[in-house]
């Protein structure tokens, strides 16, 4: 391929890349070099370079010099690995090696830097103090999303087998459950608090006329205000996954199913050895969209509770909203990151694991 | 083929650099104004039409939610793109970063025009909480650097109707917070009746009330100090502060989920002749009219924890404009806000929108259950008065460690040791 020519197909690719880039690469980069920052406590608009210090503060001292020892190594096993030379870089020797010694550089680095904090940490004696209302906002994320993992991809799961079948009514129940996430999650949590509260607490009045008085109860209060949002999460979101498991429901050939049938498999045995394994990659790409769409809930918790009460449903991008509006911008960018980070690696996990179940 | 690609091309390109330009038939707004008063944007259009009609200069107010107007702003701030006036929401360091970074204009001068008639136009506190003081801590040059377009109280309000029904005088409210527990326990003899009620589900009320109460307790000089770091949060008089709510809470006569209640809720609690007292601002006299004009209410002094020192009451402008400093045309938006807070306009915007006017004289034009919140200025005060402001993370420690203590969760002692341990981490940063 001459120049050319590989001008030619780059001005292909080159509004993509360019959008790609003014939306996601440089903010990534930006949120990064804000991270690096924090504001003066007499003047939020003058952010003063911190280094890795908002880190340290979300780790604490001990855990982040850790991650950085293991990063660094990860780093330098991976360059001499000469894992490099696997990529596709058009047999260029050279830049593989350039790549290889620049990683190798990298994780040094990450180790030098680990060790003389580890001699710092060491000599003044840090508390080991990370910040706990940020890992419970993420431990309340999480818990949320094992109510998404389970609650609600069962729930969509039985109703898109359900409707598959269902010929005459389908494309109506298709319109009724996913109604539920067409709606804004704002729109959802006000409704929701209107049924819910104390004031004027609709849900309870019909508990009680229903002769079920004996079960209404605060569900914004202490005890069950994680919980209800985690259901009220659930029975928002469980319409996407009905729609994609639907879709691959319904890509699965009707023979494969009539084969089994006249070799006298029972439903139990077509389900576990038919629609089970067909979906497997359907099944782990609504996990994947899963985890991620719960993770990052806010409109939701912000109309139902406020992150209340005493932050028992602060989830962690409620948090970083908070921190923004605070004008700590340093620090929620570092959360942000972090929280990416903990994504993209739950993602890119989920995704290796659903390759090998394939193979 | 290629010449059509070129073509479409060309085409395309000129069609986005004609879509980023601006019109010039279209006659552009010469002054911009941002702000998140959705209940006023009506009024504020109306004046724009009057102001056009006698200025010829047009005036164009643009609402944003209030949950996302500080990322506007900070986001204008950024691309260097400020409107003409703005409201700047948030603690005092947010308003003297403006300043210090030369975003907003020093006001004094224009102010102090014509024997400083406009400056002597305002109630004082008004425009205060907009000016700067020699040697602040912000290192802020000395000035006035926001125009104050209303004002506000937050205050103890009390139903006459249910104190009257219980045998209480509605004239004399409770003196002491002994008196209010006492008042507030008799809720149990009504049905769907509390004895307290407050949108604590946003926390700020509860720093506003805590703070009312730490003056009261330990005198405003010793507070500042808790905020300099002389004094620790366990300190007694601070554990006696988070008592209060101790005993709040046992006293059994909280509105149920109160700490999860938002203000607009707790308002129609106390409209509806629900509770005996509430903690709410001036905003909320508009919610009390229009669910029940009949309802008997009046303000009340912060029922006094200890005699010796006066409590606070949360006072001062209610929303404020800020002129950009770096603005073509500066000098119309300074003179709209003189316009804007002149005694016609004024009288106007009260009326249209149920708020406390920023300028002196108006007494008589204040609808009747306004004026309660006049009362009590002895008191009146506001954290953009105080020389420093307590830590974000360390007002959000105390305001979870009150719920904490709402919900049985933790009791005064505990919450007074994590309030000090964080102001103890943050002090250290």
């Amino acid at each position: 391929m001459n120049k050319k020519e590989q001008l030619i197909n780059f001005s292909f690719v080159a509004p993509a890349l360019a959008i790609f880039s003014f939306f996601y690469i440089i903010p990534f980069f930006y949120t990064f070099w804000l991270s690096l920052h924090k504001a003066s406590p007499t003047n939020v608009l003058d952010l003063n370079f911190v280094g890795a210090q908002n880190f340290k503060d979300i780790f604490s001292p001990q855990i982040f010099i850790v991650l950085v020892a293991v990063v660094g190594i990860f780093l330098i096993l991976f360059a001499l690995k000469n894992k490099f030379q696997k990529l596709s870089l058009n047999n260029k020797k050279g830049l593989a090696q350039t790549l290889q010694f620049a990683t190798i550089a990298i994780g040094g680095a990450c180790l030098i830097y680990a060790a003389t904090t580890f001699i710092t940490i060491s000599r003044q004696a840090i508390d080991f103090n990370p910040d706990l209302q940020w890992w419970n906002s993420v431990r309340r994320s999480f818990y949320i999303t094992l109510w998404g993992l389970t609650f609600q991809n069962c729930l969509a799961f039985i109703l898109a087998l359900g409707v598959d079948r269902a010929t005459r009514t389908g494309k109506l129940y298709r319109v009724i459950f996913f109604l539920l996430p067409v709606l804004g999650e704002v729109i959802i949590g006000l409704l929701l608090r209107i049924m819910l509260s104390h004031y004027p607490g609709v849900f309870n009045h019909l508990l009680e006329n229903i002769g079920l008085g004996q079960w209404a109860q605060n569900w914004l209060g202490k005890d069950m205000a994680l919980a209800t949002l985690a259901v009220s999460h659930c029975w928002r979101g469980f319409g996407y996954g009905f729609i994609i498991l639907l879709a691959g429901l319904q890509t699965i050939p009707e023979q494969l199913y009539e084969a089994a049938r006249i070799d006298g498999a029972n439903a139990w045995h077509r389900f576990t050895k038919i629609t089970v394994p067909m979906l497997v990659p359907i099944i782990f790409l609504v996990i994947i969209l899963t985890i991620l769409g719960t993770v990052q809930i806010i409109g939701l918790p912000m109309a139902l509770t406020r992150g209340g009460p005493a932050g028992k449903t602060t989830v962690s991008v409620l948090r970083i909203f908070y921190d923004l509006n605070n004008s700590h911008v340093g620090y929620a960018s570092a959360e942000g990151l972090i929280l990416g980070l903990i994504l993209v690696t739950l993602s890119f996990g989920m995704l290796k694991i659903s390759k090998k179940m394939k193979s | 083929m290629r010449k059509f690609f070129t073509f479409t091309i060309i085409l395309l390109v000129c069609f986005s650099l004609v879509g980023c330009g601006k019109s010039k038939q279209e006659t552009s707004p010469k002054v911009t104004i941002w702000h998140w008063m959705s209940d006023r944007q009506d009024a504020f259009e109306q004046l724009a039409k009057k102001y056009k009609q006698e200025n010829q200069i047009n005036i164009k107010f643009e609402l944003f939610p209030h949950s996302a107007y500080t990322q506007k702003i900070n986001a204008a701030v950024a691309a260097n793109d400020l409107p003409d006036l703005f409201g700047i929401l948030g603690e005092k360091r947010v308003l003297a970063s403006f300043a210090k970074e030369g975003k907003i204009e020093d006001l004094t001068s224009y102010m102090q025009e014509a024997q400083s008639s406009w400056k002597r136009r305002f109630i004082d506190i008004c425009l205060k909480v907009n000016s700067f003081k020699d040697n602040n801590i912000y290192d802020v040059n000395p000035g006035i650097y926001g125009v104050p377009i209303d004002a506000m109280s937050i205050q103890f309000l009390y139903n006459k109707k249910l104190l009257k029904e219980e045998g209480f005088d509605p004239n004399t409210p409770p003196q002491t917070f002994t008196d209010l527990l006492n008042i507030a326990k008799k809720a149990a003899n009504k049905k769907d009746v509390y004895g307290f009620a407050s949108g604590w589900g946003e926390t700020w009320l509860i720093y506003c009330m805590a703070t009312n109460y730490a003056f009261d307790i330990m005198g405003q000089e010793k507070f500042l100090d808790t905020i300099k770091g002389k004094v620790s949060y366990t300190d007694p008089d601070w554990i006696k502060v988070f008592s209060l709510f101790k005993d709040l809470q046992q006293s059994g006569s909280l509105a149920p989920g109160i700490i999860t209640m938002n203000n607009k809720e707790a308002e129609q609690i106390f409209a509806t002749n629900r509770t005996f007292f509430t903690f709410n601002g001036s905003w909320g006299v508009n919610t009390y009219q229009q669910i029940n004009p009949e309802l008997e209410y009046s303000t009340m002094a912060p029922p006094r924890a200890n005699q010796n020192y006066a409590p606070g009451v949360w006072a001062g402008a209610g929303a404020s404009f800020v002129v950009n400093a770096q603005s073509k045309n500066k000098k119309l938006a300074i003179e709209f806000l003189n316009w804007l807070t002149e005694k016609e306009q004024q009288i106007f915007l009260i009326k249209e929108t149920s708020n406390l006017p920023s300028i002196k004289g108006l007494k008589k034009n204040i609808q009747s259950d306004m004026k309660y919140f006049l009362d009590n200025q002895q008191y009146f005060t506001h954290p953009r008065l105080w020389p420093e402001n307590e830590n974000s993370r360390v007002v959000e420690a105390i305001n979870r460690g009150i719920q904490n203590i709402v919900i049985g969760e933790k009791t005064p002692q505990e919450v007074a040791e994590e309030v000090a341990k964080t102001k103890k981490q943050y002090s250290q940063q």
